[in-house]
This record gives structure tokens, C-alpha cells and sequence, in this order.
């Protein structure tokens, strides 16, 4: 991990959220950079090409759903594991998400409901990506 | 010899006068049909013929006639009676029966014949004119004898009947057998007066006919009735007529009768006429005490006497009241209409209709709504509580990471986010208050021009400040509005605030944003537009359903939430169109007869 720092990318339109989620993965070795909308997330996506997307759901001008189907649609960015950490109830997951007119998609490698604790993000994300 | 000469003279006398005299025409026509004398009668009529030929003077023509009855009359010596038209001197046509009478000499020769005419002018058009109204009256005419048998039928029986002269009446009237009960010719041929009755014949084309016959004698006085003339009027469409009208009226009584509104009728005295079972349940006063008596003081509201007064011809009240028997007030619609026949006025209608089902109803909808409405409130809050929590564990773990690397710089960082998520939090609960209220909105009635103004005044600063232009389009003056002053007013500025960030979020650098309001058929409206950002989908089905904000740390997430809670609270609803990258179209919808009513009324 010293010499290959995994590269995580936030996509999270709350402040406090992308400070809070960068601190611990910092702390625990993780190299973390951050985007406060949808648009700028696939933006910085492209760019950084990083192992693991950690995205909210609910942001204005472009969701974090638009931005992971464009993940899932992009074949570039195909096998980039994501783990959706939303504050909405996500019991019924992502199937409540579709509206049923797009084609399916796989599902995001991992569900975290905020508010999270350091633990369960990185239990999380070492069962993604290690 | 004296008394041959005087009695000769005599003669010649009487000869003269008689020629002169006669009532008929004389002229004496010679063997080249010319005319060689006339009486005074001849000329009257044909005018001065002498010397000129027979057929020029009678008939204008320049040529002998045709089958000419005096040249015959020259030939045979017989004496022909002849009916003959000719044309008068004033060029009219003339009818005569001419007499042809040969002057025969003792040898036999015929050098003259006299012609002796009867004008029958007059008579033939008399038979002519009767024939006419005999033939073409609109009725069925028939003459019967004493057999019942028609002697002549006129057109119009033939073409409805078919085969008439020599038949029975009763065969070809009514295709039966045997003459029928009551005939009215028979007591006529009894009695020798007029008779009358209504029958049901057959036509040719088996349709049955209804006619009134009227019998009337033919006799000559002192005779028997040797013949009666049967006069009938096809009264068949006014039968249909009526028993169309039958028909109508019994579906108009049941409508009437079933009709789940109160129906009245009153005349132009107010006295009621129509009372129906719904006017009866809705009033509690039975149709049998209303008939005829004027309507009870406060029955309905004003504006109905003013129909019946003749004021006005309508009125539509959608939100009248109807005080029943016992004093209580029901809501009702109320129309009224004024009831003309031929253009006169002869009364008035009033059509209510109850209208307490349809509150309670209404009433029990915005509730549902309402409780709909706090059900997702109460979801969306717990996703923003959530956010909160995320960036108070967030603050923690900072401020905990700083205390144990001993970094000031960090602990101070978490100390921040413990701070700012603590503010929201208070803010949030604060908001939570004023949406946690239950009452009614205070309602009273507002200039909507003046409250949208005012809401443009207040952010037109902040819209300079982020490049925005602001405006308000109200070009017509707007009805005024029951609604809560103060809760709209945080609406609308809701709706304006939102609209400014969202054009400060769009690459658009001339972004605009509108406010209007004005009235929709019945439906107030409040309209914020804005060329801002626009949402996705995701966004859209979540703009009321959750705990939504697009202001980061800066905003509640409340304001949808309360507008939409405030605009259900005044019955109304809350719409928008937004397309990404171009805008977005909000407009809260009031229909003015749901809206609360002013409460400073009620104070």
C-alpha cells in the first residue's frame, strides 16, 4: 500500500461529507480526490481513472444515479467498482432508482447509508477493492 | 185591311223589341260566313261585326274554324247546339252556348243561319274555381250516396286512399268490410244535419291517418238527402305531434323527479309551480305545501327574485347558501334561469344543488393530502437529518484525529463541522416548527400583484448581485385572493430564491427569471419561471418527496416541503416543468372556490 496507494474519487455535493469520507480514507492510506456534482464526478472519473467512486445519490443539476449509469455505460470506465452512500433509504436499493425506461445495469458493488461510521466505509471498501 | 196592317205592325213591334231584347246574343250569318246582322246583346259583347266574317268577330281569327257547326248546319239544315269560346272586344275570353238555327226558304234553300249565344263566362269560372277547391283543398272530400258509396273523391283522398269512386267509404277509408259504428254520414243521410267525429283511416300505403270528419246534407230543399259530402282533416301529424310532446314529457317528469338537485319553478308571481322530490329532501318543505304559495323569506339567495323580477336572466352561484326549514344553511350551487315563452317572460327555475357532500368530501381530500404531505415530509426530513449526522460523526472523527496526532489545525477543522452541522441542525428544527403547524391558513383577501411585488423588491438585489434579471409580468390588474399573507409570501420566496441559485448554477449568463400570476377560467395562479440549470429526472421525482436542497450547507431543504404544505393547506396544488440546461416552471394553482375563506370575515 506504501508504494501503490489506491485512488478513491468522492462525488458528494455535502462539504462536510467529502471531508469527513477523505479523512478517513486518508487516514487509512487511500488517495482521495473529490467532486461536489455529477458532472464534475465523470469529469474527474475520466481523468484520474481511480480503483473505487464513492457517490451520493441525491445532488442538484445531475444525480449521482445519471452519473453511475454513465459509469456503467462507459466502456472506458468499465469493471470501476462504486459504492453508492446516500442518505436515503436504500433498503430497496437501486431498483426503487429506475424508472424502468433505461436498460438494466449492474449493480453498485456496495450500499452505505449515512450517516456512516469509519468502520463500516472501510470494511466497505476493502471488501471492493482491498 | 186596317186591322191586318195594325196587327202586322203589332208583330213587327214585338219582333224588334224581342231581337233587341232577348238575353242572349243573335247574329245572322250569311252563306260566306259573314256577319249580316246582330242584336244589340252581340255587340255589346263581340262589338260591331256587321259585314265582317263570323269567326274574325267571335274568335279573332283570319281562317274559318275548324269543324265549323253553322257551315254543317248551311249543308244539313239541322239545328246544332254548340259550346264554344270565342274572345270578347276587349280581347278577354269569352264562354257562350251557341244555338244554330238555319232560315230556311220554302224551296229549301238555306240563305241565312242564326246564331244565338248565351254567355256562360262567368259560370265556368265559378265551375272552374270550384273544381279547384274541390280538387286541391287541403282535406279529404268525398261525396257518398245513400249506399255509402263515393260518388267523387277529390285529389288529395285519391293519392291517400288509392281507388275511391264507386266504392265503399269505409272500404277505402278504413279498408274494412263493414261500414262503421257511429258514422257520422249515415246520421247526416237520418237527419239531414251536420256531424262531426275523429277516426283513425288507413292509407294506401297501410299508415294509419287520423282525421276529423265533418258530414254535411246534400238535398234539394224539401227532398230527401240523396247524397252527403264528406269533409275530413287529416289531423295525423298533430297526433304525432302530441304524442311526441307525451313522450317529452314524461322523460322531462322522470328527470325531474330523479334528479339528485332541487329543481323549482315559480311564476311570475314567485308562486312555485314545480317543487321535486330533491327540492322537497334538500328544503325539508313538502311540494304540496309549496304549490302555489310564494317561495318561503330567505329560501334562496337575493338574485333569484331578481330572475323572477325580471332583472336578469341568469345567475350562477357557486358558492350560495339555502336555508332549510329548520334553519340550518346549506352550501349549495345555485342557478337560476328565466323561463320565456315566445320571448315573454313567465317565470323562473332555480337548479341546486347540494353541495355538502362535495365539502366534506374536498374537506377530507386536503386532509388526505395534507397527512400524504407529512408522510413525505417526514421522509425527506430523515434523509436531511441523516446528511446532518454524517457531518457531525464527520466532525468528530476530525476533531478526534486531531486530538490524537495532536493537530491543531485539524482538531480546529472538526471543531468547524461540529459547529456548522450543530447550526443546521437548529435551523432545521426551527423550520420543522412553523411546518409542524396544523391550523388553517389565516386567510384574508391580498392584492396577489401586490404580494408578488413585493417578493421581487426583496430578492432584487440578490438577483443583481448574481447577474440575474428579475421582473415581474402582471400586465392586468388581478382579482384579489383569500389566501395567507405571510405563508405565501414565504412561497413565492421560496420559489424566487430557488430560482436565482438555479441560474447561478447554469452556464446560461443571461439568465432570467419571471414571476407572474392571473386567473385560469376558475384557478388562480402563482408562476416562477427561471432559465437556470433545469433538473434531471432523478431530481424531479424527488423535488417534493425529499429532503432535498440544492444549496449545500447553506440550505435547509425545508422550502419545497413548506410551499407545497402551505399551497395544500389553501386547497390548491403545486406543479413544474423543468428541462435540464433550460429552466424550470413552477406554478401553484388555486381554484378560487376551494380557497379558504377570509378569516378577518369570520373575526
Amino acid at each position: 500500500m506504501d508504494s501503490d496507494p489506491k485512488k478513491v474519487v468522492i462525488v458528494d455535493d455535502e462539504e462536510d461529507v467529502v471531508l469527513y469520507l477523505s479523512m478517513i480514507l486518508i487516514d487509512h492510506g487511500y488517495e482521495v480526490q473529490s467532486a461536489s456534482g455529477g458532472r464534475e464526478g465523470l469529469e474527474l472519473i475520466k481523468a484520474e481513472r481511480p480503483d473505487l467512486v464513492c457517490l451520493d445519490i441525491l445532488m442538484p443539476v445531475e444525480t449521482g444515479l445519471s452519473l453511475f449509469r454513465k459509469i456503467r455505460s462507459d466502456p472506458n470506465l468499465d469493471g470501476l467498482p462504486v459504492i453508492i452512500i446516500s442518505g436515503m433509504d436504500l433498503s430497496e436499493k437501486m431498483a426503487d432508482e429506475e424508472d424502468g425506461t433505461g436498460p438494466m445495469i449492474k449493480q453498485p458493488e456496495g450500499y452505505l447509508e449515512k450517516p456512516v461510521k469509519p468502520d463500516q466505509l472501510l470494511d466497505t471498501v476493502k471488501a471492493v477493492i482491498g | 185591311m186596317t186591322e191586318a196592317r195594325e196587327t202586322k205592325s203589332w208583330h213587327k213591334a214585338v219582333h224588334d223589341e224581342l231581337y233587341e231584347r232577348v238575353p242572349c246574343n243573335i247574329a245572322v250569318i250569311d252563306r260566306s260566313m259573314r256577319i249580316v246582322d246582330h242584336n244589340r246583346n252581340f255587340s255589346d259583347i263581340f262589338g260591331e261585326g256587321i259585314g265582317k266574317p263570323c269567326y274574325r268577330v267571335y274568335k279573332r281569327r283570319s281562317a274559318p274554324c275548324p269543324d265549323c257547326m253553322t257551315l254543317k248546319t248551311f249543308e244539313d239544315g239541322e239545328v246544332r247546339v254548340n259550346d264554344a269560346e270565342g274572345v270578347d272586344k276587349d280581347g278577354r275570353p269569352a264562354h257562350y252556348v251557341v244555338h244554330i238555327v238555319p232560315v230556311k226558304l220554302p224551296n229549301g234553300e238555306i240563305p241565312y243561319v242564326i246564331e244565338m249565344s248565351t254567355d256562360v263566362t262567368d259560370t265556368r269560372r265559378l265551375q272552374r274555381e270550384y273544381h279547384i277547391l274541390f280538387e286541391r283543398v287541403p282535406c279529404y272530400v268525398a261525396v257518398l250516396n245513400r249506399d255509402l258509396r263515393i260518388v267523387r273523391a277529390n285529389e288529395r283522398l285519391r293519392e291517400t286512399f288509392g281507388k275511391t269512386t264507386g266504392e265503399h267509404c269505409f272500404e277505402v277509408m278504413k279498408k274494412r268490410a263493414e261500414k262503421c259504428e257511429n258514422c257520422p254520414a249515415l246520421q247526416t243521410f237520418d237527419d239531414g244535419q251536420v256531424h262531426s267525429s275523429e277516426h283513425v283511416g288507413i292509407s294506401k300505403s297501410g299508415k294509419h291517418t287520423h282525421y276529423i270528419v265533418t258530414t254535411s246534407p246534400l238535398q234539394k230543399k224539401g227532398s230527401e238527402v240523396s247524397h252527403v259530402i264528406e269533409v275530413a282533416l287529416d289531423i295525423s301529424e298533430t297526433r304525432r305531434l302530441e304524442s311526441e310532446l307525451e313522450k317529452q314529457n314524461a322523460f322531462r317528469e322522470v328527470l325531474i323527479r330523479n334528479s339528485v338537485d332541487a329543481i323549482i319553478g315559480v311564476d311570475t308571481e314567485s308562486k312555485v309551480f314545480l317543487f321535486n322530490p330533491a327540492a322537497e329532501k334538500m328544503t325539508g318543505y313538502s311540494a304540496g305545501q309549496m304549490e302555489r304559495r310564494p317561495l318561503p323569506e330567505g329560501l334562496f339567495a337575493r338574485e333569484f327574485e331578481e330572475i323572477i323580477q325580471g332583472g336578469r336572466d341568469r345567475y350562477l352561484l357557486r358558492d350560495a347558501s339555502l336555508t332549510a326549514r329548520g334553519g340550518e344553511k346549506l352550501p349549495v350551487r345555485f342557478t337560476g334561469v328565466a323561463l320565456r315563452q315566445n320571448g315573454d317572460r313567465i317565470g323562473a327555475a332555480a337548479f341546486v344543488q347540494d353541495l355538502r357532500k362535495i365539502r366534506r368530501l374536498e374537506r377530507e381530500k386536503i386532509d388526505a393530502e395534507r397527512l400524504a404531505a407529512v408522510g413525505q415530509t417526514v421522509a425527506g426530513l430523515a434523509h436531511g437529518i441523516k446528511n446532518i449526522l454524517t457531518g457531525l460523526e464527520g466532525g468528530m472523527y476530525v476533531f478526534r484525529g486531531g486530538l490524537e496526532k495532536n493537530d491543531q489545525t485539524r482538531i480546529d477543522r472538526g471543531w468547524e463541522m461540529l459547529e456548522r452541522n450543530i447550526d443546521r441542525i437548529t435551523i432545521l428544527a426551527r423550520s420543522l416548527l412553523s411546518f409542524s403547524k396544523g391550523d388553517p391558513p389565516a386567510a384574508r383577501m391580498v392584492d396577489p400583484v401586490k404580494l408578488a411585488l413585493e417578493v421581487v423588491d426583496l430578492y432584487a438585489d440578490a438577483a443583481h448581485r448574481a447577474n440575474v434579471e428579475l421582473e415581474l409580468d402582471a400586465p392586468d390588474p388581478v382579482q384579489k385572493v383569500s389566501l395567507d399573507r405571510e405563508g405565501m409570501h414565504s412561497c413565492l420566496a421560496n420559489l424566487v430564491s430557488n430560482a436565482i441559485d438555479a441560474c447561478q448554477m447554469s452556464d446560461n449568463p443571461n439568465c432570467k427569471v419571471l414571476v407572474r400570476c392571473g386567473d385560469e377560467g376558475d384557478t388562480f395562479f402563482f408562476e416562477v419561471s427561471d432559465e437556470g440549470c433545469g433538473m434531471d429526472y432523478e431530481i424531479k421525482k424527488k423535488v417534493f418527496t425529499n429532503f432535498f436542497t440544492t444549496k449545500g450547507a447553506v440550505g435547509t431543504g425545508i422550502g419545497l416541503l413548506l410551499t407545497r404544505k402551505i399551497v395544500q393547506e389553501h386547497g390548491g396544488s403545486i406543479t413544474f416543468e423543468s428541462a435540464p440546461g433550460k429552466g424550470t416552471l413552477f406554478r401553484l394553482l388555486f381554484r378560487r372556490d376551494r380557497l379558504p375563506g377570509p378569516s378577518d370575515e369570520r373575526s
